[in-house]
């Protein structure tokens, strides 16, 4: 087999691979099928998502059933007021040893693990949550004066209800920009509540195979970033971003109106590698515009602040975004 | 398949697709450009069609227009594409997710697997692209602008246009008041003709010139281009320019040569009977009338030759000759007197200054005795320079001769019958003849001179003429004053003047009019101011409806008598009354003339006697009676206005 004919082989495969998983997900998660895509595009990418949803939606079992299906470590974090950043973390323990000694061991906590589930984030208080941004951005973790790399794959996965905000620490924009993506879980259908039905009601529960082990997951990480980007397309995922930022001339009026802050270039970074991992599992060899713009969304929604009158105005920044998409054309040149 | 083979397919696709776009860009900017076009070239047209701008701007505007499709059109055709986009296009149209602009990126870029395979992976697409798809023939934009642009144009084109020029008001004619009233100047410009002839007769230069430079100057009047003082400012210009000429005291010739004449008659009246050439040339040279003078003096030449004239004869013609050369004084004798008197003066009193026996005054008129003479005799050498001095002077020489001449030859002729043998009688020069000869000369000069005075009087006539257009015109002014706004009535006298003059010339009146007046009759034969029996005779063949018949006209005759008239104007202090012993003819008297042209009944008397006489009688009138100005004036207009015409 030729080096070139590998490459389209390695694409074919990718494609599959993923479609696999997709499949083996769906098998437990009934539609959402946006979403599992979101998850596994972001897991590809090599970042972190924030599923927000009300309660009850699945995404704890999305996030248990994408770490089955990959053969991966999970561990599940709930977070509440009283978490301490050693719950997270771990902490220094007064071990004995077999032999009998005593010293003082690390124990390692929950994010020592590939998926990590930070259930309910924006419970926690800010220190709690800080403790993830180490891990989320350097994937390491500091605890004293040892540093210790998590391992790869790592990939948290946090969620938060909309709706109860009562004793809630919304999440700071430093930590809110480490997540890739923002995906949003949607109420499902009528359709796919009959089939959720269905499915738990039943004395046999779907159980789901381990389609992918780890090292073919990192394998198709790398291989993602591979895929070339033309210079119009990345130029055309960088006016998005500009154009979220309402000082920008380019910014429609929407964004001059209800934005305070937009995107930092993370999200620019975002968009592009989000497409790689979009286009491979589309089966092309290169980025399209269509790729930006279908991950613009869930990456730059959380990644825009609005102003008070946005606020006030309760606007989404989904309908800044779409505009943003409208307004602003693929290429600039006649 | 070789990847640079794709690309290069690629970029065939794209090429085709950027001569398609760029067409499609030109029939745009072309529909654009045209529908500019056509809104400026109605503009133009509407412009120019009602005058606001000239034909000339107007073309030049619609060749100007021309330039927009053309400039469009190429700015549109090489305006740069961007290949890129162009792929995109591409792409677009055919879900290819960039496939091909992002190999198009990738053609000039070092390439890795990944990159080769992406190519590969476009190349793929290639077949399924349809230019026609990514950039289809589209109506252009501005077709709709196009066609209303069109009908504006058809519109503009074949509607008149309102147009925005009015009429310009007539240009300003300076109308200067009326300066003549209409009968005047038909009067005037009668005249004017009775003027002309006289000028042409008299052999005046520059007479068409004259007359027609009064005649356009009357034109001017008429038509109000000229203000009263323009016209008289026309009239002192042509006057100066064809009359003011210095006749060079030719008057004062013919006064001194009267003098003469009359100092002749009175010393030598008894020989001058026994010669009437000499008689005749002595009449005429005391009427002043230099042909008659020249005739006579011909007559005199004629006898002079004469080889039967008698010694005895001709000693009487030198005798009278030299009498009268010696009469004939070049110099002024008042002026020689007073030089004499003032030298007199001066030289007594330069005596008494020599002798101091002079007081202030006496040196005062010493001084002015001086300056006096000084100035006579400045007088009396400018007199000399003078052209009458000179031709005195050469009259006086060759009467001189004349009389030398007249006298050898009755010397001669003496000699001749008593010694009829003489030798030398052959060889002698023949006296007499030379006598004849010089006296024909003597006529030939006074010819010349008879000639002179005839323009000179024609020159006085014309000066009488523009002096009564002067008066005229005041007078006018006058009544134009008293007749404001009523130039109707001005112009019905101006035609009643008009309708009199011809009648006057016998010209038939205009037809539906019914002739008041009879036929002139014809010229009537007035010698020695005895009528013709005939005379007054209107020859009336003409057809007019108050005519009285053959012969039978109440209007005037036109007889050209002989008699002639002094001049009225003419003073002379000198004159001694003198009783004429007229010959008694057969014509009636003065008064006779006058009471028979008032009696009842058939005219007996020639119109032209008449008037002369009338006006005469009215003439003496006005000068001895104390008649008003203003009058006098109506008494000459109402005589020139019935003058008979020639």
């Amino acid at each position: 087999m030729s080096e070139d004919a590998r490459v389209e082989e390695q694409v074919a495969a990718f494609q599959k691979d993923c479609n696999v998983v997709l499949d083996e997900v769906g098998k437990m998660i009934v539609g959402h099928r946006d979403i599992i895509e979101g998850v596994i595009i972001a897991m590809l990418a090599g970042g972190n998502v924030l599923l927000e949803g009300v309660p009850g939606l699945g995404k704890t079992m999305l996030v248990k059933t994408l770490s089955d299906t990959l053969g991966l470590k999970f561990s599940r974090l709930q977070f509440t007021p009283d978490l301490m950043p050693s719950d997270i973390l771990g902490t220094t323990i007064l071990a004995e040893s077999p032999d009998g000694a005593r010293e003082f061991r690390f124990e390692r906590g929950p994010i020592f693990a590939n998926i990590v589930l930070a259930d309910e984030i924006n419970r926690a208080t800010p220190k709690t949550q800080s403790a993830m941004l180490e891990a989320m951005q350097e994937r390491s973790v500091t605890i004293g004066k040892e540093t210790m790399k998590l391992e790869d794959p790592f990939f948290v996965l946090a969620t938060q209800n909309p709706l109860e905000m009562e004793g809630t620490y919304p999440l700071p924009e430093a930590q809110l920009d480490r997540f890739i993506f923002k995906l949003r879980v949607l109420f499902p259908s009528l359709d796919e509540l009959h089939t959720i039905m269905d499915r738990t009601t039943q004395r046999e529960q779907p159980v789901v195979q381990e389609v992918l082990g780890r090292p073919r997951l990192l394998e198709m990480k790398a291989f993602a970033r591979d895929v070339p980007v033309a210079r119009h397309v990345q130029d055309y995922a960088l006016r998005l971003l500009q154009a979220t930022h309402p000082e920008h001339s380019a910014a429609p009026d929407i964004t001059k109106r209800f934005v305070r802050f937009g995107s930092s270039p993370r999200g620019a970074q975002a968009v592009l590698i989000a497409a790689k991992v979009s286009a491979l599992i589309d089966g092309r060899f290169n980025v399209s515009s269509a790729d930006i713009r279908k991950s613009a969304a869930a990456a730059f929604r959380h990644r825009i602040i609005l102003n008070f009158e946005g606020e006030a105005e309760g606007i989404q920044t989904d309908d800044i975004i779409q505009k943003i998409i409208e307004k602003t054309p693929e290429n600039v040149k006649s | 398949m070789d990847n640079n083979n794709s690309i290069g397919q690629i970029e065939r696709l794209v090429d085709r697709l950027a001569r398609r776009v760029r067409l499609q860009r030109v029939i745009n900017a072309l529909t654009t450009a045209l529908t500019v076009q056509i809104l400026m070239g109605a503009l133009f047209i509407a412009l120019a069609t009602p005058g606001w701008i000239d034909e000339a701007s107007r073309n030049l505007g619609l060749l100007a227009t021309f330039a927009i499709p053309l400039i469009t059109a190429l700015v549109a055709w090489f305006r740069p594409v961007d290949k890129i986009s162009l792929a995109q296009i591409l792409d677009r149209t055919h879900d290819l997710h960039d496939r091909l602009s992002t190999a198009l990126f990738l053609a000039d870029k070092d390439r890795n697997d990944f990159e080769e395979a992406q190519i590969r992976d476009a190349s793929n697409y290639i077949g399924r692209v349809d230019i026609g798809l990514a950039s289809p023939w589209r109506r252009p934009a501005e077709w709709v602008a196009f066609v209303v642009a069109a009908c504006i144009l058809a519109g503009v084109a074949f509607l008149k246009m309102p147009d925005h020029r009015r009429p310009l008001p007539a240009d300003i004619v300076i109308q200067h008041d009326k300066i003549l009233d209409d009968a005047t100047l038909a009067m005037e410009r009668e005249r004017l003709e009775a003027l002309k002839q006289t000028l042409v007769e008299a052999g005046l230069e520059d007479t068409k010139e004259l007359i027609d430079q009064l005649d356009a100057l009357l034109d001017r009047a008429e038509n109000r281009e000229v203000s009263e003082k323009e016209f008289l400012e026309e009239l002192e210009r042509i006057e100066k320019r064809f009359l003011d000429k210095d006749d060079g005291g030719r008057e004062d010739m013919a006064e001194k040569l009267k003098e003469a004449a009359e100092e002749l008659e009175k010393s030598l009246g008894k020989d001058l009977k026994q010669v009437p050439e000499a008689q005749a040339l002595v009449d005429a040279l005391k009427k002043k009338d230099y042909q008659k003078a020249a005739d006579a003096m011909d007559a005199l030449a004629k006898k002079m030759a004469d080889p039967n004239v008698s010694s005895k004869e001709l000693e009487r013609l030198a005798k009278i000759m030299e009498k009268f050369a010696d009469l004939i004084d070049p110099n002024d004798p008042k002026l020689q007197k007073l030089i004499e008197e003032n030298q007199a003066l001066a030289d007594k009193l330069q005596k008494m200054f020599a002798q101091d026996k002079l007081g202030d005054s006496e040196k005062k008129r010493l001084n002015d005795a001086k300056k006096k003479l000084a100035d006579l005799n400045r007088k009396k050498k400018a007199n000399e320079g003078k052209l009458v001095s000179r031709q005195l002077k050469s009259l006086q020489r060759k009467t001189q001769e004349m009389a030398a001449d007249a006298k050898q030859a009755a010397a001669d002729k003496k000699q001749k019958g008593k010694k009829n043998d003489d030798p030398n009688a052959e060889k002698k020069p023949d006296f007499q003849q030379e006598a004849g000869k010089k006296a024909e000369d003597a006529a030939r000069e006074l010819e010349k001179e008879g000639k002179e005075q005839k323009k000179s009087e024609a020159r006085g006539a014309a000066q009488k003429q523009l002096d009564e257009l002067r008066e005229a015109m005041q007078r006018s002014g006058v009544k134009r004053e008293e007749s404001k706004g009523s130039e109707s009535k001005d112009e019905e006298k101006g035609k009643q003047m008009k309708e009199f003059l011809d009648k006057a010339k016998g010209k038939k009146p205009e037809e539906g009019k019914e002739g008041k007046d009879g036929q002139l009759g014809e010229k009537g034969d007035f010698k020695d101011g005895k009528p013709k029996s005939d005379a007054n005779k209107g020859d009336d063949q003409k057809t007019e409806k108050k005519g009285t018949g053959a012969g039978k006209g109440d209007s005037q005759g036109l007889g050209a008598g002989s008699r002639e008239l002094e001049d009225e104007k003419k003073l002379d202090s000198k004159r001694v009354d003198e009783k004429l012993e007229g010959k008694k003819g057969d014509g009636p008297t003065r008064s006779e003339v006058i009471q028979s042209a008032s009696e009842e009944g058939f005219a007996t008397t020639e119109y032209k006697d008449v008037y002369v006489d009338y006006e005469s009688v009215v003439e003496e009138v006005m000068e001895k009676e104390n008649v008003p100005k203003g009058y006098r004036f109506y008494i000459k207009r109402y005589f020139q206005l019935i003058r008979p015409q020639e």
